[in-house]
């Protein structure tokens, strides 16, 4: 359906998602988040408002997670550009280290190995990315990338109730086409934020952070076999030019920044809530290389993306929490013919939702928690150049239910359910969509400062078509208390 | 603690206003009208300017081909097209003969969003004109050893007498790259130059020998030979018309069956290979027997320059052909040939178009 709508989530996650590799336990129960309290979802400006300033206070122990992952996926649940299945090859190495006075240090690195097969013709790394520009050749094909992610934030207390942190993100792929036209990609993101938290009292923390990222992906098309590569260069969802010669230079060029406000109050004590909100604006050049120096911009995007988020969190009593979470999203691109400076496409899309949740101790060995949540969303877009006009809006639902049993004092089981009723799937386009996760874990103390906990995922995503998509995934989460 | 909430969502909003605006104009918004008529006075006494209808409308650009029709009054409205610089061709066949075709063109049309552009073609009758260049098959069939030796020159009478090629000459320019170019008038003096090959018909211009039907083609090969056999994706030329055969070549394939044209640069000794994807061909009445100093023009009976994107300028004579033809890719078993047979508005960029599979022989 729209190409720029189906893009949100692969914005978020692909744009502005900080590293985090710790969040293993909520990922075990299905995804719940508010209603569950965790080291990883405290309503902090640090975890829920991911400022870095606040780390000192929210990690107060040392830790080391190591996760290496196989996640594979494959089936029809997808978009015309986008591969038939894919398979990640992950480790990640994230430690966080109190240093006393000098605040608290993590690191994080990922190294990621995945291959996209029966990648239909997109040679972009990120082909649905919400710009009217779009580089393909005229194959599918496995395209390979690879490449490590590293996150270093650090954060400390400068001056009484005033917190300041700083982190800095590095990201570099590779990627290779394995048929015509045989691309060669390289994509590179760095980002870095600083923010600040001040205290204003035990019940009311201040925070803010700033985020800046410069991203460049380029790619070359330059056939082994000495033919004539044809790469196609659309500038709508229709309209295109094609390009041959012997080998075929592209370059997308992002840049952007981001600000970032939280307030967490404390109303009595048993009930925090916390606010964040965000503003993104950032864009994209996509441009063909002349020389060196040179480059000749064809086309270019810009977006604007706000988010608020309250969640709250409730301790009714010692075995009972409830949670809520109320979010509003505002996402707005538009992209433009750079030599003409003629608008080829502009769109919006709001998405407003709430939800409840609990988590409840029936004994001491045992938790059960659900989340439900529904959103509203809508999307306008005029793809002037396609002369095609949308506007649609759609009612989705999502419901997360997880389950932990301790066995014994080393033994954990937890086990997770998600269910989204998508009446429109604005990520993929499709009609009347469900989507199904399923997770299970088994955590086990194998001494007093490590555990153990192999983790499996399986996911079925499908819509009233009977288009299908599964996914399969094994985890292996190592976690050290001291290091 | 309400102030705090009030400043924080006045730097929110504040924020929310960064974004860049968008273009005013959008484009797609474009609007073209042809309005088509040809000239009566060119095959009648009374001058008029009748409306071409139901012509096919060629819309060219960077996007690609578009084809329309006119309507009954000889007009084409083109909407919500995307702006670009337009090349129209507009075609129809002459209302009392259907064998000449009225052929129109008009170049390099400024077609911006939010401006209805209207422009008036008029078309004169193309009428047989005698030998031409119809079909150029070089870029090689499908295939993965870099096999491209059933190329082919086909070309067409489109007189309504016959022809005779004794004497012609076919030649391949792609040298003189440090003066105009290939095919270019180096110096001025009405000739093109920069001869790479030189190959010729046998006997003299004037003889008799080798005629050439009215409405027929003749398949010039590289290798009259049923490549089919090297490469099952190419084709059977076994059955050519003619074959060009190099006589200072001790390897060059020769069909005994298919006649030979032959070499007249004693410094090759080559077959007569042209590029796959870039390269001008030109065939010659061979009057001018002295193609070192150039070939005349004047005895050109056609030329081409194809090219793989029109990122390089055109070369050849703008008196032979004023546009360049798109080249279909290497070894994509795709040919180029004209749109209708005979047709030569000296514009190959609209006379030509690319055909998924080589026709030796036939349209």
């Amino acid at each position: 359906m729209i190409r720029e709508i189906k893009i949100l989530i692969a914005i978020l996650v692909f744009v502005f998602t900080s590293v985090n590799a710790q969040q293993s336990r909520l990922n075990a129960l299905g995804g719940l988040s508010y209603s569950v309290k965790d080291i990883d979802s405290q309503l902090d400006p640090f975890d829920f408002g991911g400022n870095p300033a606040w780390i000192s206070v929210s990690q107060k122990n040392q830790r080391l997670e190591i996760s290496p992952s196989v996640v594979s996926d494959w089936g029809t649940y997808h978009r015309y550009f986008d591969p038939d299945g894919h398979s990640f090859y992950t480790a990640s190495f994230s430690g966080i280290k109190p240093l006393g006075e000098s605040g608290t240090f993590k690191g994080t690195a990922i190294y990621s190995y995945f291959v996209r097969r029966g990648n239909n013709r997109a040679l972009v790394y990120n082909p649905y990315s919400g710009s009217s520009y779009l580089f393909t050749d005229t194959t599918a094909g496995n395209f390979r990338y690879k490449g490590p992610t590293f996150e270093f934030l650090h954060g400390l207390k400068i001056y009484k109730n005033l917190y300041f942190g700083a982190s800095v993100e590095y990201q570099i792929y590779d990627g290779l086409k394995d048929v015509y036209t045989y691309a060669q990609t390289l994509y590179r993101n760095v980002a870095g934020k600083i923010g600040f938290a001040y205290e204003v009292n035990e019940n009311f923390v201040l925070g803010f952070y700033y985020r800046l990222f410069d991203s460049q992906e380029r790619i070359e098309s330059s056939d082994v076999n000495l033919l004539t590569v044809r790469t196609f260069l659309y500038r709508g969802e229709k309209y295109r030019i094609e390009l041959r010669s012997s080998s075929q230079d592209f370059k997308i060029k992002s840049n952007g920044k981001s600000f970032n406000f939280q307030i967490f109050v404390k109303p009595f004590p048993r009930l925090t809530v916390g606010l964040r909100s965000r503003y993104f604006v950032y864009s994209s050049r996509f441009l063909f290389p002349m020389n060196s120096l040179i480059d000749d911009e064809d086309g270019y995007s810009s977006f604007g993306i706000s988010n608020t988020l309250l969640n709250a969190r409730w301790t009714y009593s010692p075995k009972l929490t409830l949670g809520f979470s109320a979010g509003y999203d505002w996402n707005n691109s538009w992209s433009k013919n750079s030599k003409r400076d003629l608008t080829t496409w502009k769109w919006v899309l709001k998405d407003a939702h709430a939800g409840i949740g609990f988590s409840y101790f029936p004994t001491l060995k045992l938790m059960i928690a659900a989340e439900a949540e529904a959103h509203f969303v809508a999307a306008d877009s005029n793809k002037y150049i396609d002369h095609i006009s949308n506007s649609i809006s759609s009612f989705n639902n999502v419901v997360r239910v997880g389950i932990e049993y301790f066995i014994n004092k080393n033994s954990i089981v937890r086990m997770g359910y998600r269910f989204n009723r998508l009446a429109h799937d604005f990520v993929y386009g499709f009609e009347d969509a469900s989507a199904h996760l399923a997770t299970a874990s088994f955590a086990y103390n194998i001494s007093d400062v490590f555990q153990i906990e192999p983790q499996v995922l399986f996911s079925l995503d499908k819509d009233k078509s009977n288009k299908l998509t599964q996914r399969l995934g094994a985890f292996v989460h190592l976690r050290f208390s001291e290091f | 603690m309400k102030k705090i909430l009030l400043i924080f969502f006045v730097a929110l909003l504040l924020f929310v206003s960064c974004q860049e605006k968008a273009p005013v104009q959008v484009d797609g918004n474009a609007k073209l009208v042809v309005t088509a008529v040809w000239d009566t006075s060119t095959v009648d006494s009374v001058h008029s300017f009748v409306p071409l209808a139901y012509a096919k409308v060629i819309l060219s650009s960077e996007y690609g081909i578009q084809i329309e029709r006119t309507n009954a009054q000889g007009i084409m409205i083109a909407e919500n097209i995307p702006s670009s610089v337009y090349q129209i061709s507009v075609r129809a066949p002459l209302p009392t003969d259907s064998s000449i075709s009225i052929v129109g063109n008009v170049k390099d049309v400024e077609v911006n969003s939010g401006v209805v552009v209207s422009d008036t073609i008029v078309g004169e009758p193309v009428s047989a004109s005698g030998i031409s260049i119809n079909e150029l098959y070089v870029g090689g069939p499908v295939n993965n050893i870099y096999f491209f030796y059933d190329q082919f020159i086909e070309l067409y009478n489109s007189s309504d007498s016959v022809k005779y090629l004794d004497g012609m000459q076919v030649f391949r320019f792609s040298s003189n790259r440090e003066g105009k170019g290939p095919g270019a008038d180096e110096g001025d003096d009405g000739d093109i130059d920069g001869v790479t090959y030189a190959f010729k018909f046998p006997g003299k211009p004037g003889e008799h020998n080798y005629p050439f039907y009215p409405h027929t083609f003749k398949v010039l090969a590289q290798d009259a030979y049923d490549h089919r056999q090297s490469v099952p994706t190419s084709i059977d030329l076994s059955h050519a018309d003619w074959e060009f055969v190099n006589q200072l070549s001790t390897t060059d394939f020769d069909n005994p069956n298919v006649p030979n044209l032959y070499n007249l640069r004693m410094d090759r000794t080559t077959d007569f290979m042209v590029n796959l994807v870039s390269d001008v061909i030109v065939i010659a009445s061979g009057v001018d027997t002295v193609w070192q100093d150039g070939v005349d023009i004047s005895t050109v009976l056609d030329g081409v320059e194809y090219q793989s994107s029109g990122r390089f300028k055109l070369t050849l004579d703008d008196r032979i052909d004023r546009g360049w033809v798109q080249s279909p890719p290497k070894y994509s078993g795709k040919s180029m040939q004209r749109r209708q047979p005979g047709v030569d508005t000296n514009d190959g960029t609209l006379d030509w178009e690319i055909i998924p599979h080589p026709t030796p022989g036939y349209q």
